[in-house]
């Protein structure tokens, strides 16, 4: 008995060692190819363009970067980075109503429905795949801060934003002050996000 | 008892070739916007909204938001839909005036509602009624199979265009979605609003807004229960009983609820929203 004991426990060892030893090579082989860990994303696709912003009182979680770097470039991560950027370039601007007459904006302009499935895609998405939510505040944090899009868009961002900050506070803790008190007085008059 | 009543009346109404409202459609709306409309008010005569709080029903001078006082309030001000091709130059007559003209645009503030080249909704008939008042004359407006005499901001005859199934739509959504149609309901309160007031504010005109998005343009709301003010009020209840909607249709429903929000103006006061009457 203390033989086979004892034979048991040296294979067991054996693969365990194994195991050790193939994660160190394919770690070498990852950082020869990236150079520094945490710059695969970096390398292989676009970054969300962020607008250079004060972020007061945020906090990122550290399993973030490494979910958003852990995949490759056709990942889900990426994809949706992909989804999130194009959304915050193709967002109507305040300039776009520039010359238009009162019985052109006495409803809602266009402009603003044509937004709604990029908007809608990403609240989807949020719902179905929890692990982009960490990005999912990023965009909607990028969105509430730009003051040359419609007050509309950015009401909207923020209201998502404040979901989702108070769904995940390990992510990104919310700083009232870094949004302008306009929206918030709108945001706080109109439905809640549910789930 | 109360709904079996409602439901008969529907009934009735249905059978008899009208719409649950009792909204009149010209000649000239094209059969697929009206088909699309009389579905939008068949949904509102069977919306289930939250109840509301005391302070909303009396903005919008309803008792509750059951279905029957919201069909009730609308078909009181939207009586006639005319379509984009109605050519109301054509057809407006004056009633009482020396010289034989035609109404001419008296502010910005009751100009028809375009995008481009197409109409998404306004009021014609509050628009008239204002233009005949300012000049000291009356109207009346020849319809496909009736004349109407243009005596009050309340005639309610309303025209619409292809843009309120496109422009005013939630892209990537089918114009007859649930969300679509909620959309286009906010509208038709909106516009059945400029149907009211007296004095000064005979027909709720919007007022210039001082800054943001639509500074310098009327695009604001200064009464707390205007045209605005209202559709902000209804889109919020609209929003929570889309249920089963997709998240496209509600981010599309809550950017146009918060557009709107956006143009109300801060201490609002609240006009007295009883209609004035013209006598010949």
């Amino acid at each position: 008995m203390n033989f086979e004991r004892r034979l048991y426990f040296s294979i067991g060892l054996v693969m365990v060692l194994l195991v050790l030893f193939s994660c160190t090579i394919r770690q070498y082989s990852l950082d020869e190819q990236n150079g520094e860990p945490g710059e695969a994303l970096a390398q292989n696709e676009e970054r969300l363009p962020l607008p250079p912003i004060q972020r007061a009182g945020r906090r990122t979680s550290p399993t973030l970067d490494s979910q958003i770097d852990a995949p490759g470039p056709q990942g889900p991560f990426s994809e949706f980075q992909k989804v999130t950027a194009e959304t915050l370039a193709s967002l109507p601007k305040v300039e776009d109503l520039r010359g238009r007459t009162d019985a052109e904006v006495h409803h809602s302009p266009p402009e603003l429905m044509a937004v709604s499935p990029s908007l809608g895609r990403i609240a989807q998405t949020l719902r179905e795949a929890p692990e982009l939510i960490p990005q999912g505040i990023e965009f909607y944090d990028a969105c509430a801060r730009r003051d040359d899009i419609l007050t509309a868009v950015r009401v909207l961002c923020l209201r998502n934003l404040n979901y989702w900050t108070r769904q995940m506070p390990d992510v990104m803790q919310l700083e009232a002050n870094d949004y302008p008190e306009d929206l918030w007085k709108i945001v706080e008059s109109l439905p809640p996000v549910t789930q | 008892m109360r709904v079996v009543g409602f439901t008969l009346l529907l009934w009735v109404l249905v059978g008899c070739g009208g719409n649950s409202v009792g909204i009149r459609f010209d000649a000239t709306v094209p059969g697929d916007q009206r088909a699309l409309m009389e579905q939008d008010l068949q949904r509102l005569a069977s919306i289930r909204m939250a109840p509301g709080t005391a302070a909303d029903y009396a903005q919008i001078g309803v008792a509750d938001f059951s279905p029957s006082s919201l069909t009730s309030w609308l078909s009181e001000r939207t009586r006639f839909i005319v379509g984009e091709e109605f050519d109301w130059k054509q057809n407006v007559k004056i009633v009482k005036l020396s010289t034989n003209r035609v109404p001419t645009v008296i502010a910005s503030l009751f100009s028809p509602s375009q995008l481009g080249a197409t109409t998404v909704m306004w009021n014609l008939g509050s628009y008239l009624y204002l233009d005949g008042k300012d000049n000291g004359t009356a109207y009346t407006l020849d319809l496909s199979n009736e004349v109407v005499q243009v005596l009050s901001p309340r005639v309610g005859v309303i025209q619409i265009g292809e843009g309120l199934f496109t422009a005013n739509a939630i892209d990537g959504v089918p114009k007859d979605a649930y969300a679509n149609s909620l959309q286009r309901l906010g509208t038709y309160f909106h516009e059945s609003r400029h149907s009211d007031f007296n004095g000064s504010d005979t027909g709720g005109p919007h007022a210039k807004c001082p800054s943001g998005d639509y500074k310098d343009l009327y695009a604001c709301d200064q009464y707390s229960n205007g045209p605005y003010a209202i559709q902000v009020t209804l889109l919020r209840y609209f929003y929570s009983a889309c249920t089963g909607c997709s998240q496209t249709e509600l981010e599309g429903l809550m950017l146009t609820l918060a557009d709107y929000r956006t143009r109300l103006l801060p201490s609002p006061k609240a006009a007295d929203p009883r209609p004035e009457r013209m006598d010949l």
